[in-house]
């Protein structure tokens, strides 16, 4: 089974917004906040690892630029990857959902043979979740969003994909597009051996030439959307702490106030 | 002659030779069993413990004959003190006997006679008897009345006890024989000095010889035998620590005890940590032979104690069985497969429960290294099959993503000083100390005020000093002792290549963590500092009058030892002197203090931890030893045992009436500084 | 699809119905731009499910139009896909609005791409751009720490709208329009996936999380999962719904079902008490539409006092009981 798992490097989502500056509609994190894979990301390429170990074949990692993903792109090797490929041109600079989908569709493409497409249910810097769509619409596949389970029964992906209530037991055929959440898998922590491995790895590197991409359709020319603006939101703090002796007391008091504020 | 001597072989015909014969069998089977051990030993990695030899002769007087671990358990002192001297004496008064017979024989001359030969009668052959008998009786007793639980009670041990005390009274009994066939008859008054067998062989004198002299020549030959079995004992039996637990002594880590190697060549290593017998060093190996299975390292364990499945002796006899089993099938070039050592024997829960408090090796006799050995499990747990708690995994990618172990921008690790007019070296190169301030006492709110509190003192008393401010970077500690030794090295060659590009020479903290680490682990790496712990600071400051201490501050006060200061490098008394100068208050010890000290609960990276197992807390356990001598403030010197004191105290509402307070934050209070 | 592009498409969830609160809100909004905007609202009904129309009517819809086709029985994406693509290229429509639900969320991206045109997801605000221009839609981003605002240069501008996030509409009560039937025929080759069975796990009984009045959530400070029950028995006290954090789910304690959060579920009720959660942005983001929050945590210093208005430093293990103990005592059921 022939796996592609799409991943995105992005810098600390969890870091206090204090460590974000906005410049021109972008936001800049401070220096010493690091890049990671993002959220659900990584937990794709463990749901991939898994498949790969029970049913054989190989997981290949790919991310469009900048140069620095090819650090995440290490790190998806030093979990167990087979290969990776960052996808990197100027061309794609300031690419939307859309842009990015079509570089990555491109990618997997010229990647041929695959079986499963794996992606993050967002990305963690801007939770859009689009570009599992875009990938599936422009290969013509189908796919599935958010999955917390993928399961191959030999002919076809049973993919428990989750709603309001609980989850759906999808089948889908190979090939398609699974947008997994964070459910899916608990991410590995590379081994010692894994991560000497990936740092002797050697990734390629794809330009919009390598996959046949007219620049005119990524990147800032083939944008669908824009940013107008960034700002940060007020949050005002006007807590109201309730203190007292004993658990008991501070129980009371607290079901005093709600009362008072008509809550209970 | 009629001066005081013996007959050797008196009543023993030329037969007598057999006896050498018997012993070189004995011995035959020992030695071979040495060879056999040292073979697998030799599986294992090269360790240096070669060096320094004098200072490795002294630990043998002091451990191996002195045994002075033994009084901290006084029966287990009678019971071994009593069989370890009264068979060393036996053993010498054996030999000399022997040495006699046999310059005698060979020159005619004669050396245990008169005074002497009575002397060696009391002093050596009588006084080794009574000795071992008073020994074993206690052991006995020990074992069947008391029965401490830490023992384990298995046939082995009661075949060795009785057939001690079996040679013991067989040996009086044989002299008896003999001195009522001898000197009662000839020399009563020789007889006396054999005060060990002299009552038996008055009740024996009134048989005739003709019972007397089969009977004694059979004992005799009982004896030989038995002792010799006993001998040879020592190849099947615990009874191989007369052997492997000096050995072991001598070859002890000389470093400060909680001082973990490198990996070597880590970025070309084929595996990592150690699961299989050639994974571990001959050291670590020589370890599981010397064990005698006494159990104090599990009666002083921590995680143990509070109902967690972790056992140091376990992990110790795991190995062993594992080099039993594993061992001869490397010998013979095979492959062996079945079960992992790491993971199906030793379970990864007993592994990650270890708090690297050193509780264990400080209670063990023979100085098993059980910490490293637990370490070097993690090792292979975490670099080589990636099985990992969550927690686990979360420290080490908050180490690895921002230097610190709760992920805090590294931009803001100053951010705690910024209205103290606290330097940074880059802005202060001729500082005389540079202060390592941790990432606790960076980032932790409660710890924070400890190191506002620290550079409130430092100022008043007009000491220079400065800190790496953002450069800073955790000293690797907590990824070192979860096995994560990649990361350790990362974070240590960084922090090192910080500090000696400002040329730093002397460093200040108030962590033992990084105390520890700084002072004997980064010397492996190029980084040799000399290292002061904040309570050896502050102890010299109020010593030579540079901080006043006026105001009263608590009453009663107890002093935690943290592991990393006390246990693990020796510092006890600078917080203690300082805590005595406190105006109105008055220190009180809990029973486990200094070298006996039980841990907080966070060494090992547990601070990082969610403790799941047990049926207790270990922060509550040391919460209560804390109660039993009812102070009103926990004194502490380290900012994780802070943590969890904070903790306890708060889980469990005691906050009011019970405080944890760092050493700095008592001494400011009293000095008059603010605590803002 | 160019500047002729005019209406506005509200898409409706089955499972919400016709008078639910979902569709209340997307219909909110739906009405709203067409007023501003001059132009007609529509609402797709997808599915046999829906009989009755005439809420939507009152919720402010001008048409609507049922797509009928025993696929859409219950949701399947490129069944859903294979009925919408035709209807929306013959409507032409200048903005398709929906809920940024389970369904939201896969649907209007794949509908963005079927269609070649972009999609703005789980919007917080809406506004028509200067001189009829694009829409200027708000989206929270980094996990809620940061806001965009985005516009979408093609048509149809498609947006997914934040549940809880906007003023339902007021239905005017006999307020009537057309309706009309769509019948696609979905290329059965191109619906590439079947629903076999819905697992439901939420609780069958009892309210629903979405819908609660009052939720009761507890996160990684109760210390384990033998602990959960403290945070069920107050729920029970209070009549509320319980919830968890993402911490919570991810470690197996509880249902995914229960998980509040950006990738969770939105939540606005009245009273939500959080238990030993730790207040992280990502969580923050569901419940951004309660109205009152009461925070429990051991930490003084967690983020979650930012946004209670009551808070208490204490351990959930102490302070739950005694909370169960006196709620009931205050609502008599002691």
């Amino acid at each position: 089974m022939n796996i592609v798992v799409c991943i995105k490097y992005v810098p600390d989502w969890e870091a206090p917004a204090s460590q974000f500056r906005i410049e021109d509609s972008r936001l800049v994190p401070a220096p010493g906040i690091a890049y990671r894979i993002s959220d659900t990301d990584d937990e794709a390429i463990e749901a991939a690892l898994q498949l790969k170990e029970k049913h054989g074949g190989r997981v290949t990692a790919i991310s469009l630029g900048p140069a620095s993903a090819r650090d995440g792109l290490k790190h998806a090797l030093a979990m167990g990857c087979d290969q990776a490929v960052l996808l990197d041109d100027p061309a794609f600079e300031d690419s939307d959902a859309a842009g990015t989908a079509a570089v990555l569709a491109a990618a997997i493409r010229k990647l041929g043979d695959v079986d499963l497409i794996l992606t993050g249910r967002q990305a963690a810097d801007w939770d859009q979740g689009q570009v599992h769509a875009g990938i599936a619409e422009f290969l013509g596949l189908p796919a599935v969003i958010p999955a917390r389970h993928i399961e191959w029964t030999g002919s076809e992906f049973i993919v428990h994909r989750i709603y309001e209530e609980g989850y759906e037991e999808i089948a889908v055929k190979p090939p398609c597009v699974v947008a997994c959440s964070n459910e899916i898998a608990e991410p590995r922590y590379p081994t010692l051996r894994g991560i000497m491995a990936a740092s002797r790895a050697q990734i390629p590197v794809w330009t919009a030439a390598d996959l046949g991409i007219d620049p005119g359709r990524v990147g800032r020319a083939g944008r669908r959307t824009r940013v107008l603006r960034l700002y940060a939101p007020q949050v005002e703090a006007k807590c109201e702490f309730i203190e007292g002796e004993n658990p008991e007391e501070i129980a009371a008091k607290l079901v005093q106030r709600l009362r008072e504020e008509k809550l209970l | 002659m009629d001066l005081p001597h013996k007959e050797s072989f008196f009543n023993i015909g030329p037969e007598r030779y057999l006896n050498y014969l018997f012993a070189l069998i004995a011995l035959v089977f020992v030695g071979y069993h040495i060879y056999r051990r040292y073979r697998i030993w030799r599986l294992g990695k090269p360790e240096l413990r070669f060096d320094r030899i004098p200072a490795r002769v002294s630990l043998i007087l002091r451990y191996a004959l002195a045994q002075l671990k033994m009084p901290r358990d006084p029966w287990a002192a009678v019971v071994h003190y009593g069989i370890f001297w009264g068979y060393l004496l036996l053993f010498v008064a054996t030999t000399l006997d022997g040495t006699t017979y046999w310059l005698k024989t060979l020159t005619g001359y004669e050396v245990l006679v008169g005074p002497t030969y009575l002397l060696y009668k009391a002093l050596i052959g009588n006084l080794g008897g009574t000795l071992a008998l008073i020994g074993l009786l206690a052991a006995f007793y020990w074992r069947l009345v008391i029965r401490p639980p830490r023992l384990r009670y298995q046939t082995e041990d009661w075949v060795i006890l009785g057939l001690l005390l079996f040679n013991v009274l067989n040996g009086f009994e044989v002299q008896a024989l003999r001195l009522a066939m001898t000197d009662l008859r000839n020399h009563p008054e020789w007889a006396y000095w054999a005060y060990g067998s002299y009552p038996l062989a008055v009740i024996l004198s009134g048989l005739p010889d003709s019972v007397l002299r089969p009977l004694h020549w059979a004992s005799w030959w009982v004896h030989v035998l038995a002792s010799q079995f006993a001998v040879a004992f020592i190849a099947y039996s615990k009874l191989e620590h007369i052997i492997f637990g000096p050995l072991n002594i001598f070859f002890r880590s000389l470093e400060p005890r909680g001082t973990l190697k490198p990996i070597p060549n880590i970025e070309t290593a084929e595996t990592y940590g150690a699961n299989r017998v050639p994974d571990f060093t001959w050291k670590q190996l020589l370890d599981a032979d010397a064990c005698i299975r006494c159990g104090r390292c599990t009666a002083n364990c921590p995680a143990n104690l509070t109902g967690k499945p972790l056992s140091p002796k376990k992990i110790i006899l795991d190995l062993k069985a594992e080099m039993d089993r594993a061992g001869p099938l490397y010998l013979r070039g095979r492959q062996p497969d079945g079960p992992s050592l790491v993971g199906d024997i030793t379970t990864d829960d007993e592994l990650w429960d270890c708090l690297t408090c050193g509780a264990c090796m400080e209670a063990c006799p023979m100085e098993i290294e059980h910490v490293p050995t637990i370490v070097e499990e993690r090792r292979y747990l975490v670099l080589n099959e990636g099985r990992i708690p969550r927690d686990v995994v979360n420290l080490f990618n908050n180490l690895e993503r921002s230097g610190n172990p709760w992920g805090y921008p590294p931009t803001t690790r100053a951010d705690w000083a910024r209205d103290l007019g606290v330097r940074t070296i880059a802005e202060d190169p001729g500082a005389d100390y540079l202060w390592w301030v941790g990432c606790a006492g960076s980032y932790d709110e409660r710890n924070i005020r400890i190191s506002r509190a620290l550079a409130r003192i430092l100022q008043a008393a007009g000491v220079r000093f400065a800190i790496l401010g953002p450069e800073e970077t955790c000293t690797g500690d907590p990824a070192r002792r979860a096995g994560h030794e990649y990361l350790y090295q990362i974070l240590a060659q960084q922090n090192i290549e910080a500090l000696n590009r400002y040329g730093v020479r002397k460093i200040l903290t108030a962590c033992p963590h990084c105390f520890n680490t700084l002072k004997n682990e980064y010397r492996a790496f190029g980084g040799f500092y000399e290292v002061v712990h904040h309570s050896q600071l502050i102890a010299e400051l109020v010593e030579t009058g540079r901080v006043r201490l006026e105001r009263p501050v608590g009453q009663r006060l107890t002093y935690h030892d943290p592991c990393y200061l006390g246990r693990h490098n020796g510092v006890y008394d600078p917080a203690r002197l300082a805590l005595t100068r406190l105006p109105g208050a008055s220190l009180v010890e809990m029973r486990l203090h200094r070298h006996q000290a039980f841990c907080c609960g966070g060494g090992g990276a547990r601070v990082f931890m969610t403790e799941t197992r047990g049926h207790k807390r270990v922060n509550h356990e040391r919460t209560d030893h804390v109660l039993a001598v009812n102070p009103n403030v926990i004194a502490t010197a380290c900012p994780f045992c802070m943590i969890m004191f904070e903790d306890a105290l708060k889980t469990r509402n005691l906050t009011d009436r019970l405080e944890a307070r760092d050493l700095a934050e008592l001494v400011a209070e009293s000095a008059g500084l603010s605590l803002k | 699809m160019t500047a002729e592009a005019r209406g506005i498409v509200a898409i409706i969830e089955p499972a919400d119905g016709p008078a639910g609160a979902l569709t209340a809100e997307v219909l909110g909004v739906a009405r709203r731009l067409g007023n501003d905007l001059n132009e007609p609202v529509t609402a797709v009904v997808l599915g046999e499910t829906v009989a009755e129309v005439g809420p939507l009517w009152e919720f402010g819809a001008d048409k609507v139009i049922r797509v009928v086709h025993p696929l859409l029985a219950e949701f399947n994406l490129d069944a859903a896909l294979g009925a919408l693509e035709p209807l929306i290229r013959r409507e032409n429509p200048n903005v398709v609005l929906m809920a940024h639900t389970f369904q939201g969320r896969a649907l209007g991206p794949a509908l963005a791409f079927r269609l070649q045109t972009g999609v703005a997801t789980d919007c917080v605000d809406l506004r028509p751009g200067a001189g009829g221009g694009s829409l200027v839609l708000t989206r929270s981003i980094l996990g809620g720490n940061f806001r965009a605002e985005v516009v979408i240069d093609t048509r149809p501008q498609i947006v997914t709208l934040r549940p809880k996030a906007f003023p339902p509409a007021e239905p005017t009560p006999g307020r009537t329009g057309t309706v009309e039937e769509f019948r696609p025929e979905p290329d059965p080759v191109r619906v590439r996936q079947e629903v076999r069975r819905r697992i439901q796990e939420a609780a069958a009984e009892g309210v629903r999380l979405e819908d609660a009045r009052i939720v009761v959530a507890g996160g990684r400070g109760l210390g384990g999962p033998e602990n959960w029950h403290l945070v069920e028995e107050l729920a029970s006290a209070l009549g509320a719904a319980v919830g968890a954090s993402r911490a919570v789910t991810d470690a197996g304690w509880v249902p995914t079902s229960l998980q509040i959060g950006l990738t969770g579920k939105t939540i606005s009720p009245d009273l939500y008490i959080a238990v030993g959660i730790s207040g992280a942005v990502q969580h923050m983001a569901g419940v951004s539409a309660a109205k009152t929050i009461v925070a429990i945590n051991k930490d003084p210093d967690a983020t979650i006092f930012r946004y209670a208005r009551f808070g208490v430093v204490g351990d959930a293990k102490q302070i739950l009981p005694a909370l169960t103990r006196e709620i009931k005592k205050a609502l008599g059921k002691a």
